[in-house]
């Protein structure tokens, strides 16, 4: 066991656990941040996603150890009070249907979005092809990212 | 017709300044849309109560095997580990439907690699993961049979359960019989006919007949089967990742001899399901660890394990014969599709047995056969996927349909028109289709694709080595006969609780229940409350969201529930309008309403007064009352007709297939939500779309060769087409709830035939076998 300070949604946390710990595993059971999913165990669905110095980043695939010294975001720390741009075009657009893979697609969006603000569609497409999504076959996903992007603009 | 492209489209109610009480017909925003993007939604997957501990599955690494010993010392001398359950500390009774063939953990041998044999419980996950490995397994491996055409026969290499003709049959199910008992390893035959046969072979002048095989594939829900449950003697509590709770609690109070009103079962959000949360799985196996501690257990599958320890879609070999008259008249069809079963019966008798009444709805044919067979071999089990077995069917009955025609030199579409069952018709089952535009949902994909101009629309697949083709395909979905209760409540205030014992696995049944009740009171879909899926708190319902049953059986059982709801209203606020006729009362937006005078009485006048509220139904200070709706007269309350056609491009070099635009037009009944039908739609075709082309668990022996999400090719946004269009008919149903139907599955039942006729389109190949994988298009491609 190893003290490790985190910074996480802006609050700083000292936790005490195996630095080789996956950061998925200390944010749910550790900090009870839970809207960070896990699905695939093996870094391809990306519903663990989280931002890392504002990176989208699959949190099942980073020991906890190595995250010391940067700030983590989650879903939980992405929209303030109320709704963040991206995640109120989600709930406009029906994007979601289960919505276990909504915090990690919410996530990756809002890193597309922070480094390309007038994405393509095809951009799009790519940007979130590293989030696995089983029902909705991603197009209201897509149409919602591109919704948000022009609500920027405007 | 309304043709959808996007959301925005069908959402003008609110900015057309149509009234906010404008509950059906209206893309009302999910009730659960907010707390899914913001995380606030709990799964059972987040569920981590004060001490809980956590449980991991211990299975069998042999497909095939006598089970010498299974030594848990060593796991249970590991420091953390707190509790170990084997067959020994479990019912020694089997569970299943229609034939009860499997125990909680395995017992004398083993059937599948991932059978489950124990199960620890430890502080920590790594804890009970190691303890996992310290558990010692001794097997004497017995030859195994995986091929499905081997194990049906009458001297297979391996009987999968020997003494299967003695096991326990429940709800009407029944042993096979005469001369099906000589294949010892067929679970279940199910055969239906109609029409003489022989006849209308003879009658043909052209037969046709072809084999189809489906491969397997899994469900890869994003949340894995998970529960945790909490036993304190005979009261037991589960939250589970579940589509039928109802099910679990009794399956679990029968296994486990519990008094049923003590076993609670609870559905937190659910992170899909697709059927393969009908049956109880890790709920058995959790309970006979839990049983031993007074802490929660919680058991959650690994990925991995999703894959062999939890039922997957069936492999599926059909052969189909068709008669045909020169004109092209389809006079004769006999249709035989065997199912693998994997080690125990999941689903599989239940799908085999519907496969007969379901395969119908699309055309007339005056002579049907119609065989299903469910084999078992050493493999996972299977179940039910999204359509229970049916789409898997339509794939060659469409594909047939193509290969018919292009024998006879006969336009695809225009045969199958000829053939087309329409409203009014009966088809082999004598049920008569109710008001539906078949004819226009079967003509409509290809009419929205138009002219294709490939250089103009795909310059992408323009080089030499593309080829682009176009393809179509129909079906039908029966949605089948059934039953369910419900509850509804109507409180002073006017705001409703609808209690229905089917959860909301992300479908989105809930907000549908809202609007639907909203509208059966005329008030704001915000007005009501929906208590889904917790034992406790709603009625039975042994069905859930199976089978696309969910809208018409529980929309018309709280309609029920409304109207007696009503009428007591009305009644009860009779005496306030003088010499008002109660019948001529109406209710709305939480007030009894006089609509030749205009005057209103709030419910809370009549249910909160000082007066003492003279109703059987008032009770805790509402009103509620049970609804209850079941539909027996005929197999399925109603089909639902979809067709899809698909532009894609294939590589001549590499077999690689892209699905470039794919349009589904569906004859939905009334569209509750538009916005959530297009869901449905979309989504439903987007799966279709992995399991047409890439989706297919390898096995090695029994042994799941790809059971990671790196390996199985659980489809990305770069894999599907954005282009995916939805055209939605809505002639006004007859016995669904305010003229619904149902769409979760339907997408599903033409998407692979279609993409198929595309792939033969461009490349000229007959694509008879699924997923049409580079490796098998292009193999087919150089054997041309």
């Amino acid at each position: 066991m190893t003290d490790v300070q985190l910074t996480v949604n802006g609050n700083e946390h000292t936790v005490a656990v195996d630095a080789h710990r996956p950061l998925r595993d200390v944010l749910r059971q550790e900090l009870g941040l839970t809207g960070t999913k896990e699905s695939c165990d093996s870094g391809v669905c990306g519903a663990c996603t989280v931002l890392v110095d504002g990176d989208a980043t699959k949190s099942c695939l980073v020991p906890v150890g190595k995250v010391a010294d940067t700030t983590v975001t989650t879903i939980e720390g992405v929209g303030g009070d109320g709704l963040s741009d991206v995640q109120q075009a989600f709930v406009d657009g029906f994007a979601s249907q289960c919505g276990y893979c909504m915090p990690g697609l919410v996530l990756s969006a809002h890193d597309l979005l922070a480094d390309n603000p007038e994405p393509t569609v095809e951009e799009i497409r790519a940007g979130i092809s590293g989030n696995v999504c089983r029902c909705t076959g991603y197009v209201k996903i897509v149409d919602a990212i591109m919704d948000a992007a022009d609500a920027r603009e405007r | 017709m309304t043709a959808n492209r996007r959301v925005n489209d069908t959402t003008s109610a609110e900015h057309d300044g149509a009234p906010a009480r404008e509950q059906l017909g209206r893309s009302h925003t999910r009730t659960d849309a907010a707390d899914k993007v913001t995380g606030e939604a709990a799964y059972t997957m987040d569920m981590y109560p004060e001490d809980v501990l956590h449980a991991r599955l211990v299975t069998s690494t042999e497909p095939h095997a006598r089970l010498r010993d299974v030594d848990t010392a060593a796991a249970e001398e590991l420091d953390g580990v707190v509790a170990v359950a084997t067959a020994a500390d479990a019912p020694d009774t089997r569970f299943g439907e229609f034939v009860r063939d499997q125990r909680v953990f395995a017992s004398g041998k083993v059937r599948y690699v991932g059978e489950p044999i124990a199960v620890v419980a430890a502080e920590t996950e790594a804890i009970a993961e190691r303890a996992t490995e310290l558990v010692a397994v001794e097997y004497d491996p017995l030859p195994s049979v995986t091929d499905l055409e081997a194990a049906g026969a009458r001297d297979p290499p391996a009987v999968v359960h020997e003494h299967v003709r003695e096991y326990e049959t429940v709800d009407g199910g029944a042993h096979v019989e005469g001369a099906a008992r000589e294949r010892p390893n067929l679970l279940t035959t199910a055969i239906a006919e109609s029409g003489d046969l022989e006849a209308a072979f003879s009658a043909a002048d052209h037969v046709f007949e072809r084999e189809y095989t489906i491969n397997p594939l899994q469900h890869c829900t994003m949340e894995p089967h998970v529960a945790v449950a909490r036993a304190d003697g005979d009261d037991v509590t589960f939250w589970t990742s579940h589509q039928i709770p109802h099910v679990v609690k009794e399956e679990i109070a029968d296994l486990f001899e519990l008094p049923p009103e003590n076993v609670v079962v609870k559905t937190p959000f659910a992170g899909g399901a697709f059927g393969g949360k009908e049956r109880p799985v890790v709920e058995p196996r959790v309970l006979a660890v839990a049983r031993q501690t007074d802490r929660p257990v919680r058991l959650a599958l690994t990925r991995h394990q999703q894959y062999t320890s939890a039922p997957s879609r069936p492999e599926l070999r059909v052969r189909i014969k068709d008669g045909v008259s020169e004109e092209g008249d389809l006079l004769a069809r006999d249709l035989t599709a065997d199912i693998s079963v994997g080690g125990y019966n999941e689903e599989v008798y239940n799908i085999a047995n519907s496969v007969p009444t379901s395969v119908l709805g699309s055309y007339d044919v005056a002579a049907v056969r119609r065989r299903a067979n469910g084999v078992y071999t050493n493999r996972p089990p299977y179940g039910a996927f999204r359509g229970f077995g049916l789409p898997e069917v339509n794939f060659a009955a469409e594909r047939h349909m193509d290969r018919v025609a292009a024998e006879l030199g006969l336009d695809p579409l225009e045969y199958r028109a000829q053939n087309l069952l329409e409203a009014g018709d009966q088809n082999a089952l004598g049920e008569t289709l109710h008001p539906c535009e078949n004819r226009a949902v079967l003509r409509a994909p290809i009419e929205r694709l138009g002219e294709v101009d490939v250089e103009a629309d795909y310059p992408d697949y323009c080089g030499e080595e593309w080829t682009v083709g176009i393809g179509h395909a129909y079906g039908n979905k029966a949605v089948p006969q059934g039953e369910t209760e419900v509850r509804l409540d109507v409180a002073p205030s006017g705001d409703l609780t609808a209690r229905v014992g089917a959860p909301d696995v992300g479908q989105g049944s809930n907000t549908v229940v809202a609007q639907m009740v909203a509208k059966a009171f005329d008030t704001a879909v915000e007005r009501v409350d929906v208590v889904a899926g917790d034992t406790d708190k709603t009625e039975r319902d042994f069905q859930g969201p199976s089978g696309s049953r969910f809208t018409p059986y529980t929309g018309n059982a709280l309609r029920v529930a409304a109207a007696r709801l009503r009428e007591e209203l009305a009644r009860l606020a009779a005496p306030r309008f003088g010499e008002s006729d109660p019948d001529a009362l109406q209710v709305a937006d939480g007030s009894v309403v006089d609509p030749r005078t205009g005057k209103e009485v709030p419910f809370a006048d009549i249910l909160d007064g000082e007066r003492a509220v003279e109703s059987e139904l008032f009770e805790d200070g509402v009103l509620s009352v049970l609804g209850r709706y079941e539909y027996h007269e005929e197999d399925h309350i109603y089909w639902v007709p979809v067709a899809q056609a698909a532009i894609v491009a294939c590589n001549t070099l590499t077999g690689e297939v892209n699905v470039l635009r794919i349009v589904t037009a569906a004859d939905v009944g009334t569209a509750i939500n538009p916005a959530a039908v297009e869901q449905q739609l979309e989504g439903g075709t987007g799966q279709a779309i992995g399991g047409a082309l890439y989706e297919e668990i390898v096995y090695d022996d029994g042994r799941v060769r790809n059971g990671t999400f790196k390996d199985y090719a659980v489809p990305k946004s770069t894999d599907l087409p954005y282009d995916s269009e939805t055209v939605v008919f809505e002639s006004v149903d007859t016995e669904g709830p305010f003229g619904a139907k149902s769409v979760g599955e339907v997408a599903l039942f033409p998407t692979a035939a279609a993409i198929a006729d595309a792939v033969e389109d461009a490349l000229g190949i007959e694509c008879t076998e699924l997923p049409m994988t580079p490796e098998r298009v292009l193999d087919q491609h150089l054997d041309t």
